[in-house]
């Protein structure tokens, strides 16, 4: 029975069998979206440039040997930092501005405790320049690492007994466990690095090194305790802060009985204070020039102190050590009204009729430290009293010697100085090579710096664009949970003072890969597919042998931006046609 | 088998006993309980079919019409707002030729907001391209929920079964409910078109040009004339089955009446009431409803009333600037009469107040003395 | 036709006593219509249902306007004039009270079929629940239905409680005090 027209289903109502691919709607389009990697918050604020997004990403897989491997691109460090780091990473996190910002710094100390891996050789030119790095702390280690990544022989130069600097000789245990930077060293002189200890470098050893290396990297560190002129200064019980902080390292001093002032606003002095906690002692107070808000100590640390039952004075400046019998047994202090002159030099001015009498069995004073260059004092280096660099490039006015780190800014972070180390690494093998470093920098800065990627400057990652930094604005919300951030595990005050264990108790397995499932991911694609699900034309090719990422079909893509604005994480961008 | 539940309740007995394989809706008063009872009946595992809960009257519609071109047997229930919300999608569902059934209890259009019966909804849906058709009872509504699968199966349109808030949507009355295998016989599995297929994929719907768009906008023209057809037969097998029917248009009493009133939906049940009291007192007075709205039956309302002098249309419902849906509607079928007719109409129970005999009887008496017919509508109106 | 009224408030289960009763005369072979208006569906709001029985099918589809049955479920809401107003000659007035002479004296042209529902109901642990109670006392205040098929029409009805309920049925059924009225 044939149908009548109005009822026949093919005739009453539009059906299209053929394709619309003869459509080539692309090319009606100047618009097209590129697959652009772009920085995280986070990286561009860490000093050391970690790839923090890479790092995160394969430990929220579970993949802890190639979160480890993500943080040793940069930093050799990756035990070290994740323990005592004052992480910027986390102020700058874009999470933060969702539901509070991603446990990155414990995440890196998860990949160094679960992670194995070996660091990815940086390619090199087949040339090798033999290097020597004075000073095995975290900026000589750091310029050691990369340049031997790079394929160079370096032979590492300390004076003390031990490699490590003031990561082996001043952290206290309780922030920096001895086993945790011992595996980072380990993994650093597997790359074949030599260290002579107990070797003192003054001008001319300085001299013989250089006549025998391409080029000489000098990472002392700033380990002279400043002395102020105070009277009573030689009493016996009035110790130097590092001094102090290295004997408990070195368990020459295991107890510390009776009342303990320390002087200074700093972390030292925090580090001091509570390590005399640890020691046993009665009473411990802190006393610095600043008032609370001012003192350069980080605010964590201080208040970690204050539950660990620490006293603080703010304000006071000391004006002389009493003793009794050649032992100090009390400190006076004036009142400080101003910590800096009125162009800003640290010049404190006093009361003097106020005045504070503390008791003091101890005295350590921590008022600060400044790099020792009196070994060098007849060389290039100490022209003008102190070292002076370019701070692009850190090479000094001695030709092929370069520094940098806590020798050249005086005292900074760990991390910085594994920057700095990072930094000479790079531009020591652009001077081997007789390359400008400013290009090479240039090439793989983070953001607008001073952070760059040494990794990325010999393994260059297609389709990313270092110095544009994921704003908040650009993460797409729809798709974000909400899991805020929650607060770690911590010893308790009491649990802490009982010995040197370690305060923070790092993640185990299970928690470590759902804190790292919280990242964004910022400019990381992580091959989601939301642009390819979303497109409405099907326009938007998935990665395939070929191509290692999503990119438009020319021919179909009409530059709708829907990726864009889908992508989670700010890669996908639109731009033209080229 | 008699039961005694609600015109809500009969719908979803009806669009169960029609082996329903999907209903998409969402909640609206007065029309709740329909989606109520069938979801509870999903929930126990005795729908049979599956209940999609959208979220908007719009996406419900867009569902069922899917699902209708995937050749399934679709139907949603909606009232007021929720129908004006539906409004753009039910262009689409008869575009797309596709025979979705909808229950549509009539409410007023807000503002002001309230909650009982008036067709302005419905009737605001005219030029859709939607079967209407509006029913006077419980057993009424229960039976042309049936009979509109089969009409909109059979000529590939969207079919609406209206009825009014309260006086039928929540009225208990007893009605007659078939078993299975009778509905069966009469109802046979959905055999519809379907426009997915996988193996043969294609776009339903796409850009036309205009002399396309004409050319599908006349079938669903002939689609709609013959649906008047189809509907009667429908009907008439209806009755054959179940030994009730009910005709596109019903004339009572019209042989020799001097005034035909013309009613629709439960205005017309109390009608009866009043004309046959109006008759027992010597009044030469007839009945006449009309039940199918659209396609309209004009063929038919204008050989019913060819002999009649008078022609009296009281209705709920109201289009602003001109009079009641249905008195325009029958003037512009009448226009073309042999001998010309005085249509007057008659606007009562608007926003769900009470018509009883007493009013209807008010309606006959004046449109029977009256010497002028007016072109304003007569508003009868509720004290207070 | 009867046509029955029932006034009462959101929670004394009005509606669906008029549906029960509506149910125990579909039972008994009539023909029932049945309907509410409610103001807002919460508890203590005024409620009023309808009921029409005949013995054929009701073709009206408008509201009781004069009933000649009314059932009060709430004394509070009784207004003589309203009432009077309302009702055609016969009308019989079924209430619930536990003050006798005060409604005796307020109805006195009715008969009056008067009954303490609440109390009923309450001891039967039925809270304000006192429709079935009432439906009880209405087989024997109007003796046009059969108490045996109000009890059939709750037992299919009521959600929870059914023995209960059917004890409330024959309760109300024995304890109603009928006063003939003076019209």
């Amino acid at each position: 029975m044939s149908l009548p027209d109005w009822l026949n289903p093919e005739k009453i109502i539009p059906i299209s069998r053929g394709s619309t691919t003869v459509f080539k709607t692309g090319t009606w389009s100047g618009n097209r979206p590129e697959h652009r990697e772009k920085t995280s918050p986070c990286r561009a604020a860490c000093p050391a440039g970690n790839n923090i997004p890479d790092a995160l990403f394969a430990a929220s897989q579970g993949n802890f040997d190639d979160a480890l491997s993500a943080f040793l691109e940069e930093s050799p460090l990756p035990g070290v930092c994740g323990s005592v780091c004052y992480h910027p990473c986390e102020t700058y996190c874009n999470r933060d501005k969702w539901d509070g910002s991603v446990h990155i710094r414990t995440l890196e100390r998860a990949a160094a405790d679960y992670g194995n891996a070996i660091p990815i050789p940086l390619a090199n030119s087949g040339e090798r320049y033999p290097v020597a790095v004075v000073g095995s702390g975290p900026a000589g280690l750091s310029a050691a690492y990369h340049l031997a990544r790079m394929g160079h022989p370096v032979s590492v130069i300390e004076a003390r007994d031990e490699a490590g600097g003031l990561l082996r000789f001043a952290i206290p245990l309780y922030r920096l466990p001895q086993g945790v930077f011992q595996k980072d060293l380990k993994r650093i002189l597997s790359l074949g690095i030599s260290i002579n200890t107990g070797e003192k470098v003054g001008t001319k050893k300085l001299e013989e090194i250089r006549a025998k290396s391409s080029a000489v990297f000098i990472a002392s560190g700033a380990q002279r305790s400043i002395k102020a002129e105070i009277p009573g200064l030689d009493l016996e019980g009035v110790l130097p802060g590092l001094d102090f902080l290295q004997k408990v390292r070195r368990s020459v001093l295991t107890e510390l009985p009776g009342k303990v002032v320390v002087i200074g606003g700093g972390n030292v002095a925090v580090d001091a204070a509570r390590s005399a906690r640890r020691l046993g002692a009665d009473k411990v107070e802190v006393v610095c020039l600043e008032q609370r808000g001012d003192m350069p100590a980080h605010e964590r640390e201080w208040s970690d102190a204050l539950e660990e039952g620490i006293l603080f004075h703010y304000g006071w400046g000391p004006k002389r050590f009493l003793g009794k019998r050649s032992r100090a047994s009390r400190v006076e202090f004036a009142g400080c009204t101003s910590v800096f002159d009125s162009k800003g030099r640290f010049s404190p001015s006093y009361e003097e009729d106020e005045s504070l009498m503390l008791d003091a069995d101890w005295v350590i004073l921590a008022i600060g430290q400044v790099p020792d260059i009196s070994p060098y004092r007849a060389s290039p280096l100490a022209e003008r009293g102190f070292v002076q660099t370019d701070p692009i490039t850190l090479a000094t006015t001695w030709e092929g010697v370069f520094s940098g780190g806590d020798f050249v800014t005086g005292p900074r972070s760990v991390v910085e100085a594994i920057a700095a180390g990072k930094r000479a690494a790079l531009s020591i093998h652009c001077y081997t090579l007789g390359k400008p470093f400013s290009e090479a920098e240039e090439r793989t800065l983070l953001g607008d710096g001073p952070g760059f990627s040494i990794h990325s400057f010999f393994h260059p990652r297609e389709g990313w664009d270092p110095k544009s930094v994921v704003r908040f604005e650009d993460i797409e919300s729809l798709c974000l949970d909400q899991e805020a951030r929650r607060s770690l595990g911590r010893l308790s005050p009491v649990e802490r003072t009982t010995g040197f264990h370690e305060v923070d108790i790092p993640l185990d397995l299970r928690e470590a890969v759902q804190q790292a499932g919280r990242c964004f991911f910022c400019g990381t694609c992580t091959g989601c597919d939301r642009c390819f699900l979303y497109c409405p034309e099907v326009s938007l090719l998935p990665p395939d042998e070929n191509c290692s990422f999503y990119r438009a079909d020319d021919a179909f893509c009409k530059g709708c931006a829907v990726c864009a604005a889908v992508c989670p994480r700010g890669v996908m961008t639109m731009g033209e046609v080229k | 088998m008699k039961k005694f539940i609600t015109g809500n309740h009969a719908v979803a007995e009806a669009v169960r006993l029609c082996r329903t394989q999907i209903v998409a809706a969402y909640p609206i008063t007065p029309q709740t309980p329909i989606y109520e009872k069938l979801s509870d009946w999903e929930a126990a595992g005795e729908l049979g079919g599956i209940m999609m809960r959208t979220e908007s009257e719009h996406s419900a519609m867009a569902a069922c019409l899917s699902a209708s071109l995937a050749g399934v047997r679709a139907f949603t229930a909606t009232s007021s707002q929720g129908l004006a919300l539906m409004h753009e999608m039910l262009h689409f569902a008869s575009g797309c030729r596709a025979p979705v059934v909808m229950a549509c209890v009539n409410r007023t259009l807000a503002a002001p907001w309230a909650f009982w019966s008036d067709q302005t909804d419905s009737l605001s849906q005219r030029d859709t391209g939607w079967i209407q058709i509006y029913c006077e009872d419980n057993q009424e509504v229960f039976d042309s929920v049936i009979q509109a699968f089969r009409i909109a199966e059979g000529v590939l349109l969207p079919c609406m079964v209206v009825l009014e808030a309260n006086y039928i949507s929540h009225f208990m009355e007893p009605i007659e409910v078939p078993e299975q295998e009778q509905t069966d016989r009469f109802l046979p599995p959905v055999k519809i078109p379907e426009r997915f297929d996988v193996d043969n994929p294609s776009f339903v719907a796409p850009v036309v040009s205009q002399v396309q768009f004409e050319a599908f906008r006349h079938l669903s023209y002939e689609a709609m004339s013959n649906a008047l057809d189809v509907i009667e037969e429908v009907d008439r097998d209806f009755g054959d089955h179940f030994g009730r029917n009910y005709g596109l248009v019903e004339a009572v009493g019209l042989d020799g009446a001097e005034l035909a009133l013309v009613t629709t939906a439960t205005i017309t049940s109390t009608a009866r009431v009043a004309l046959a009291g109006l008759r027992e007192k010597g009044h030469r007075v007839g009945l006449v409803k009309i039940r199918v709205f659209r396609p309209f039956p004009t063929r038919i309302l204008r050989e019913i009333l060819e002999p009649v002098p008078r022609v009296a249309v009281l209705e709920r419902n109201l289009s602003l600037g001109r009079e009641g849906i249905f008195c325009s509607e029958l003037k512009a079928a009448l226009v073309n009469s042999e001998k010309p007719h005085h249509v007057q109409g008659y606007l009562a129970g608007m926003g769900g107040t009470n018509v009883d005999p007493d009013l209807i009887e008010r309606v006959v008496i004046d449109a029977l003395s009256r010497e002028r017919v007016s072109d304003e509508p007569i508003w009868m109106m509720e004290k207070k | 036709m009867q046509e029955i009224k029932f006034h009462g408030r959101g929670g004394q289960g009005v509606v669906t006593a008029s549906q029960m009763l509506g149910l125990a005369y579909f039972k008994g072979g009539m023909y029932p219509q049945c309907y509410s208006l409610f103001g807002g569906e919460r508890r203590g709001a005024p409620v009023v249902s309808f009921l029409r029985v005949d013995q054929k099918k009701i073709l009206l589809k408008c509201e009781i306007k004069n009933p000649n049955q009314l059932i009060i479920f709430d004394a509070s809401l009784v207004d003589p004039d309203e009432i009077r107003k309302q009702v055609v000659p016969g009308t019989k007035i079924l209430i619930n009270t536990s003050k006798m002479s005060d409604v005796i004296e307020r109805l006195r042209d009715f008969t009056v079929g008067i009954i303490d529902a609440s109390c009923i109901a309450e001891n039967l642990r039925l809270g304000h629940v006192i429709n079935t109670t009432i439906l009880g006392a209405y087989c024997r205040l109007f003796e046009s239905l059969s108490v045996n098929k109000v009890i059939e029409a709750v037992m299919e009805m009521v959600p929870a409680k059914k023995s209960e309920n059917a004890k409330a049925v024959i309760e109300g059924n024995n304890r109603v005090t009928l006063i003939k009225g003076r019209r």
